[in-house]
């Protein structure tokens, strides 16, 4: 039984997104790890996370986010993070992730970092 | 054992009475000392004795001993026979003299023995063989039998009761209840098929002998010279029982030779079954069990030869075990079936080709191999095929729909003996695991020990648990110098065994950099060094290091990525959540790390008291879901900073308990408490 929900949605040919539902655990971090190197190598540009819905990341989720962020800055692929809940922004805040990842408040802003996100 | 011993004494002695009456009445025919009346009292008691002896004699023999039995039966009725018909002659051809009178009683006295004893012996053979797997009901329609011969016996020759009727009645319910139990002759079906060859003549024989006896004693029996003792309806009864028994038997055995080789086939199926779940319980190898399958199966459908492989993994295959196949053969046979008929061996099917040759005679022109059938049936293990066995035959067309149930039959047990044997391995293998497990949680406790020491300038008590045997938790305390020491605590992404490794490499890279004149700054930055070679790519590790003055009352410390201490101020009642900037270890592998950390100082005062803790503790969960959260801990320092740093502990530990309810931590979780002079 996996505690997340991971829906994809392609929104054009180089627009991404992954809505989660429910808890990032140990066991269920393996799906996330999954459905994100799917669209990594799916030549996307940007890869909206929605975390709207997401209720608890354990640490094996924070891995699974921050082993990308190597192969992400190298591809030029950009990673944005939206609707995080304040509990779980500070589990990526505390850990210092927040710092080197595109954490916006909802989808719209998500959008617009397309501009000034890609360096 | 003494049971059996007191037989063989009451058998011994029947067989003195009988030898001492059988001389008594020879002496009594020529001398007369004693009236007629004992002389029949005599031939009363010898034919008892001589009867109950056999009684005793067969009783002993093995119960399913069904051709030695019939074999002493056939040996004792010649024997007999022989002596009957001596008599018989000496009777009919005897000389005068003056000793006629004694040889002629002498003469008649054996012939009496020789019947009884051929009617005895035959009698408790067959009841014997009757009585094999017999139901309730038979045994009881027995006994009647038994007991109205015996009533019928008493009757007529001691004539004590001259109730003609009763005994006439007696008589015809025996012999009627007789032609109900000649018919039960289930020990056919046990003999093979030689033996039932053997049994075919010996019962032929020996009803021969009983009706030329019967014939005889009949004849005689109206002679003047030989008075009626041999016309008596118990021996009549006891002689059409051995006729008629052995008579049906063999007409019985007769009509079950052809079908014998059947039985013997069906016999051979059960001990193989049988061989196969006593390799199950012996617990016997792997290996031994493929081999026990493939011979059992092999003789159990009368194949000529067969192999079973198996499938390790996806491509690969082995053979395991093969029979009257050279390797070239089952490579051949394996080619044909795969290339030109197509056959998908690693399938869930039963494949089963009536002629080989036929099936392939266009794509190959010569066949190299000899055989027509081919059976293959898959072993099965939860769901997936994991091996086959092959069978072939000689003959077109060999193997049925019932053989075939055989196989499959054999293959589901085999596949449980297997089944069971790898349970016992992986039992074994995880067994060595715990001790493993247990020996790694040894070494944990010496890295993360229980008591770290005392120090001067302030007190300390800290607790950790694992959800697992090991944990990715680890905290310590070292001192630098005289004033100053070293605070560590952290926490290794993940946990279990890979955690608990990390944590140790961790702490290594941590203890190596204790040196006087060290900064928090640089240890983070040393120790994520360290870790970004050898830490796998998911995994991170958050740290807090503080180094304490103990004479600037000074605390510098940084944070990388850990939750942020606690600091309870004892002037002000308030507590400070110790944060900053801080990246955890290993998440950015290169230089730029040391811009995302920064180093803070503050001054402490006797009486405020510092908390530490990971994730574990705040993310503990009650039975709604609910976190313990960071305020919770504020909130119990408020509470309780007026106790000591042990009693803070163990009053931390229950809320901690009473929080989560019956819920297992599922994360690691350790906190330090630390109260300053």
């Amino acid at each position: 039984m996996s505690l997340i929900e991971i829906t994809v949605i392609v929104e054009s040919k180089d627009l991404i997104i992954l809505k989660l539902k429910g808890d990032i655990d140990a066991s269920s971090s393996i799906r996330l790890d999954k459905e994100l190197e799917a669209a990594v190598l799916g030549a996307y540009n940007r890869i909206l996370i929605d975390c709207t819905h997401l209720d608890y990341i354990s640490s094996a989720g924070l891995g699974v986010f921050m082993s990308y962020i190597h192969e992400l800055e190298e591809k030029k692929i950009t990673l944005i993070l939206f609707g995080i809940a304040e509990k779980v922004f500070e589990i990526f805040s505390i850990l210092g992730l927040s710092e080197i990842m595109n954490i916006v408040k909802d989808k719209q802003e998500a959008l617009n970092l397309k501009y000034i996100g890609n360096n | 054992m003494s049971f059996s011993k007191s037989k063989i004494l009451l058998k011994n002695i029947f067989l003195f009475i009988s030898i001492l009456t059988f001389t008594f009445i020879n002496f009594q025919s020529y001398f007369h000392f004693l009236g007629n009346q004992t002389t029949i009292y005599a031939y009363f008691l010898l034919s008892i004795t001589i009867f109950y002896y056999f009684k005793f004699e067969i009783s002993n023999l093995k119960k399913t001993a069904f051709s030695e039995l019939i074999w002493r039966t056939f040996i004792t009725s010649v024997v007999c026979f022989l002596a009957f018909t001596f008599c018989v002659s000496l009777l009919k051809s005897l000389p005068e003299s003056k000793h006629k009178i004694f040889i002629l009683g002498f003469i008649k006295t054996l012939l009496i023995v020789s019947i009884c004893i051929f009617s005895s012996n035959g009698f408790f053979a067959f009841k014997k063989l009757l009585l094999y797997q017999k139901s309730k009901f038979i045994h009881f329609s027995w006994l009647i039998f038994e007991y109205s011969l015996i009533i019928g016996f008493i009757v007529s020759e001691l004539t004590i009761f001259n109730y003609e009727k009763i005994y006439f009645f007696t008589m015809a319910f025996s012999a009627f209840m007789l032609f109900y139990l000649i018919f039960h002759q289930k020990w056919v079906a046990y003999l093979n098929f030689k033996s039932k060859i053997e049994a075919l003549f010996f019962t032929f024989l020996i009803s021969l002998v009983s009706i030329l006896i019967a014939f005889y004693s009949w004849k005689l029996s109206i002679e003047p010279y030989v008075f009626g003792i041999l016309y008596k309806p118990f021996i009549v009864i006891t002689l059409l029982f051995v006729f008629s028994y052995s008579l049906v038997a063999f007409l019985v055995l007769v009509f079950n030779l052809p079908t014998s080789s059947v039985f013997e086939q069906k016999f051979e199926e059960i001990v193989s079954m049988h061989r196969l779940s006593d390799s199950l319980q012996k617990g016997k190898s792997e290996e031994q069990v493929y081999e026990v399958l493939l011979n059992s199966s092999i003789s159990a459908v009368l194949a000529d030869a067969g192999w079973i492989e198996i499938y390790p993994n996806e491509k690969e295959e082995k053979i395991v075990t093969r029979q009257q196949l050279y390797f070239g053969q089952v490579e051949e046979i394996k080619q044909i079936t795969s290339n030109s008929l197509k056959l998908n061996l690693k399938s869930k099917e039963v494949f089963w080709i009536k002629s080989l040759k036929n099936e392939i005679k266009s794509s190959y022109s010569v066949i190299a191999i000899r055989y027509e059938s081919f059976l293959s049936v898959p072993l099965i293990r939860a769901d997936l095929v994991w091996g086959r066995i092959i069978l072939v035959r000689e003959t077109r067309d060999g193997f049925d729909k019932e053989l075939i149930d055989i196989v499959i039959n054999f293959c589901n047990q085999a596949c449980i003996s297997i089944d069971n044997f790898k349970l016992i391995q992986e039992a074994v293998t995880l067994e060595r695991f715990k001790e493993e497990m247990q020996i790694a949680k040894d070494v944990q406790k010496r890295l993360i020990k229980e008591d770290l020491g005392i120090f001067k300038g302030y007190s300390l008590s800290n607790y950790s648990v694992s959800a697992d045997l090991v944990g990715g938790d680890f905290y310590d305390i070292c001192k630098i110098n005289e004033t100053q020491s070293i605070v560590l605590i952290g926490d290794v992404s993940g946990k279990g065994t890979s955690a608990a490794f990390n944590m140790a490499v961790t702490m290594g890279a941590l203890h190596a950099m204790v040196v006087p004149g060290v900064s928090t700054a640089l240890i983070a930055e040393r120790a994520n060094m360290a870790l970004s070679a050898s830490l796998e790519k998911a995994s991170f590790v958050t740290l807090s290091v503080f180094i304490i003055d103990i004479i600037t009352k000074n605390i510098s410390f940084t944070r990388a990525g850990h939750c942020p201490g606690l600091l309870f101020r004892k002037c002000t009642n308030q507590v400070e959540v110790l944060n900053s900037k801080g990246m955890g270890l290993g998440i950015i592998r290169n230089n730029k790390f040391n811009q995302h950390i920064d180093t803070q100082n503050f001054n402490y005062e006797p009486g405020d008291i510092l908390l530490l803790y990971t994730d574990g503790v705040i993310e503990i969960q009650n039975e709604k879901g609910e976190w313990f959260e960071t305020n919770k801990l504020i909130e119990f320092l408020n509470t309780y900073a007026t106790l000591d740093v042990i009693k803070m502990k163990e009053r931390l530990k229950k809320e901690l308990e009473y929080f989560s309810g019956n819920k297992e931590p599922k994360d690691d979780l350790s906190f330090l408490i630390l109260k300053f002079n």
